[in-house]
């Protein structure tokens, strides 16, 4: 069918190109200007003179790590927790309170988060500032992002698996772990994706649980300090006048394709399932 | 009750457990700071001090240009937003918005600290040039950046709320002989209002909550804005800059995580309502 | 004619969710082997107790029932009874055919799979006896890993039963199993119904009462959650005692 629009609603369209212009010409331009810094020494070689020449490998190896260890604590909570609401939790006030904690925690500021980071796991349990304390951190920042993506995946699964399931006399420990999870498996998968991506992106946690400016070795345990993509960006752009701007648009393409790529094969993953499932 | 069914209940109170312990180990820190201040100038006093002697930590210019930067981006951000959402929900042929809307999702994953460095070197000169400003490093270029950050969130919720109305609404209103443009603002959009309020909400939050974007834009004076032409600094940028430096157990180490605990409370309030809508809507349905 | 032994019974039932009572009293009881029809306009409590009957009910929340469901002089709802071999005894197939996203033979050895079966030999012969039982082997044996959502609509509800068969049920409970399906495909499960009953106690549950006249050998007739007469199928659609039963079956009500 053909559509047509009335000049009014012209308008309107023309507010929601308002709203995905900048977006795109924001990702357009930085990869445009990211070009000229980019090289292969830019991205496999340690850096030097406090990052004004050599590369960014232990910034994007740190980034890797921290997303590594993020995902090794939120996953199995996120997913158990996102179970646990599904299929579970009695519908009486405390699963209510879940709720509206499961809300409220996704919108807690990062920064918050790194304070409460810092408080409970740099000082109380002493991890200090490293690795460690940031992937916790992150890891508490993903939670609800995960259990909120697990808890949808599993609604979209038809009831009448479930039933099916039980009447064959499977427990309902049986039915999750054969019927539902499987069945929504993908959707965990994508919303874990995007997760890990906002994880990568995300300076202000990190900058106060242990990331460092310039640290010219590869991270080599969780409970050192190490560097990342995002805060090196800050730093770059911020504290260092004498950084080749051309470095620091490079060392912004370098994180933005990490996290777009994240994005991007989550989506497209998503959309393939959709499109082969039948229910 | 099999262990994993024990595992995935305990998953699920740590939910619940890790948003007390946020607020207690945050509260733990800020403690020590209320004892010893126990007078009302912290919110209503102008002067952050931290280094003199006697220091001094009151935080209304952060707060105030953190209420001038969000509102702001709300002003601007909320009428492209809701439009936008219109217009997936509404206008759109079906594969076009479906496409539209991973794109919004997508933009959603640009992180805040490449928002900042954009506005750091685009946008803020920019605005200087455009207001003739000393310096484009104000609220006005923080807020300017936070509306096209938000949009994601407003977009997506708005228009989850807009496709939650039933179709029968718009049908009636179709069978009265109304066009679509009178359906879309006299039905569709009046039902959806309860779920678009939450999205304003929700964005809101996110914008007090946004951290990197203002801390390189804002422009990072720490006394009270007098309009947002000027430099300032939000109260996140504020904690995100001097924290690290603070040292450990420092009044100002302690002041800064009173100031946290004053952003959670006020995101907490911002996220319970929008929560108490939705959570509502859902008891409704 | 000799009296068949009873398999199933209940005693006066009543069911209630919340406050709200949808079984009121209900005591019949239910020969081995035979078919016995439910039918009753819709909302008038007939899903319920054919559901109370394997338990399905447990996990609706402020469900609560009051009398006995008897299965082999058994309490079904005694302190003690284990659900998941209650089960595994009494098999269900719903209203809409409901396959897992899984294959054929997948679906069918999902049950067998469960109880810890898992020699590849015995599980082929399980899931081929099943689909024979269930009259679908022939159509099926040369894509058995194929998706059970390639199937025909009757031909899925086929495969459900053969999944509830694989589990060897000694009952089994039919919630109107036939009306999503189109004339030929529910004369397929008619047909498989009168098969079955040489082995199985079937309770079906249908809106249709020519379907309970043609395959049934007891007809309960229930309203507002009363069992308004009971009685070999024969006499319930000829000489039907009750004047409500007389207005149902010949269509004066819903
Ligand atoms: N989960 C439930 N909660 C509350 N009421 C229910 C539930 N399921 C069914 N009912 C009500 O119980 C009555 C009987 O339902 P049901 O046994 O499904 O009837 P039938 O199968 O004859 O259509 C209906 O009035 C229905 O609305
Ligand atoms: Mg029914």
């Amino acid at each position: 069918m053909r559509q047509s629009y009335t000049l009014p609603e012209l308008f309107l369209l023309s507010a929601l190109g308002l709203a995905l212009l900048p977006p795109l010409a924001a990702v357009l331009y930085i990869f445009v200007r990211a070009a000229a810094g980019i090289s292969l020494e830019f991205i496999f070689a340690m850096p030097a003179q406090r990052g004004i020449t050599g590369g960014i490998l232990p910034a994007i190896l740190g980034t890797l790590w921290l997303l590594f260890g993020t995902s090794l604590v939120v996953l199995p909570l996120g997913v158990g927790a996102g179970v646990y609401l599904a299929e579970f939790a009695p519908r009486n006030r405390l699963k209510h309170l879940l709720e509206v904690a499961l809300i409220n925690l996704a919108g807690v500021p990062s920064v918050v988060f790194g304070l409460f980071g810092y408080s409970l796991f740099v000082l109380t349990l002493g991890f200090g500032s490293s690795l460690l304390s940031a992937s916790l951190t992150l890891a508490a920042m993903t939670l609800p992002l995960v259990v909120t993506a697990t808890r949808e995946a599993l609604h979209s699964v038809p009831g009448s698996f479930r039933e099916a399931s039980l009447a064959l006399g499977a427990t309902r420990w049986q039915t999750v772990s054969t019927v539902t999870l499987p069945c929504a498996r993908s959707g965990i998968l994508t919303g874990t994706l995007l997760a890990m991506s906002r994880a990568a992106g995300d300076t202000a946690t990190i900058l106060i649980t242990g990331a460092a400016f310039f640290l010219p070795r590869l991270p080599t345990s969780f409970t050192s300090r190490f560097m990342a993509l995002p805060y090196h960006l800050y730093i770059s752009a911020t504290q260092l006048p004498g950084m080749p701007a051309e470095r620091i648009w490079a060392t912004a393409g370098v994180l933005l394709f990490i996290v777009l790529i994240m994005q991007v094969s989550a989506t497209l993953w998503r959309e393939r399932e959709r499109r082969l499932k039948k229910w | 009750m099999p262990y994993q069914q024990k595992l995935v209940t305990v998953a699920g109170y740590t939910v619940l457990l890790l948003t007390a312990a946020i607020f207690l180990f945050v509260a733990a820190q800020a403690w020590p700071f209320f004892r010893d201040q126990v007078d009302l100038s912290f919110f209503t006093g102008d002067r952050w001090l931290p280094v003199s002697s006697p220091p001094s930590f009151q935080i209304r210019g952060f707060l105030v240009s953190s209420f001038m930067i969000t509102s702001m981006a709300i002003v601007v951000g909320c009428p492209i937003g809701i439009l936008s959402a219109v217009c997936l929900a509404e206008l759109l042929p079906r594969q076009a918005s479906i496409l539209l809307r991973s794109v919004f999702e997508m933009t959603a994953g640009i992180p805040s600290v490449v928002w900042g460095f954009l506005g750091l070197t685009v946008i803020a000169p920019f605005v200087a040039r455009v207001f003739n400003l000393n310096t484009g490093l104000t609220g006005f270029s923080a807020g300017l950046v936070l509306s096209v950050m938000i949009l994601p969130t407003l977009v997506s919720l708005a228009d989850e709320a807009l496709r939650a109305v039933p179709r029968e609404y718009a049908e009636a209103s179709y069978a009265l002989g109304a066009t679509r443009w009178q359906t879309i603002w006299r039905v569709i959009v009046p039902a959806a209002r309860g779920g678009i309020v939450a999205a304003v909400l929700l964005a809101m939050g996110r914008a007090i909550g946004e951290t990197m974007t203002v801390l390189m834009v804002a422009g990072g004076r720490l006394t009270t804005p007098g309009s947002i032409f000027e430099p300032m600094r939000p109260i996140t940028a504020l904690i995100a800059a001097e924290v690290t430096n603070a040292a450990r157990h420092s009044e100002q180490y302690h002041a800064l995580f009173a100031a946290g605990l004053v952003l959670f409370s006020i995101t907490l309030a911002v996220n319970a309502i929008a929560a108490a809508v939705i959570v509502g809507k859902k008891a409704e349905a | 004619m000799v009296e068949s032994k009873h398999k199933v019974g209940f005693r006066d039932v009543s069911i209630f969710y919340g406050r709200l009572q949808v079984v009121k009293h209900v005591s019949a009881e239910i020969p081995e082997k035979e078919i016995t029809a439910i039918i009753g306009p819709s909302g008038s409590g007939k899903s319920t107790p054919l559901r109370s009957l394997n338990r399905m009910n447990d996990h609706i929340g402020g469900m609560r029932i009051t009398g006995e469901a008897i299965i082999d002089d058994q309490n079904i709802y005694a302190a003690g009874v284990d659900v998941v071999r209650l089960r595994r005894k009494v098999g269900m197939v719903f209203q809409r055919p409901n396959p897992f996203p899984k294959s054929i033979y997948e679906n069918v050895a999902y049950g067998p799979k469960l109880q810890g079966l898992r020699t590849k030999a015995d599980l082929d012969i399980i899931v081929e006896n099943s689909l024979r039982q269930a009259a679908l082997w022939d159509e099926v044996k040369d894509r058995l890993h194929a998706s059970g959502f390639d199937l025909s609509g009757g031909q899925q509800q086929r495969l459900c039963i053969a999944r509830s068969l694989a589990v060897g049920p000694e009952v089994l409970l039919m919630d109107e199993p036939a009306s999503a399906l189109d004339p030929a495909a529910t004369a397929k499960i008619e047909e498989l119904m009168l098969m079955l009953k040489r082995t199985l106690t079937l309770i079906v549950v249908t809106h249709n009462m020519q379907q309970a006249a043609r395959v049934s050998d007891r007809t309960a007739f229930l309203l507002g959650g009363e069992l308004a007469e009971y009685d070999v199928t024969r006499k319930i659609f000829t000489a039907p005692q009750d004047k409500r039963t007389d207005d149902y079956i010949s269509g004066k009500m819903g």
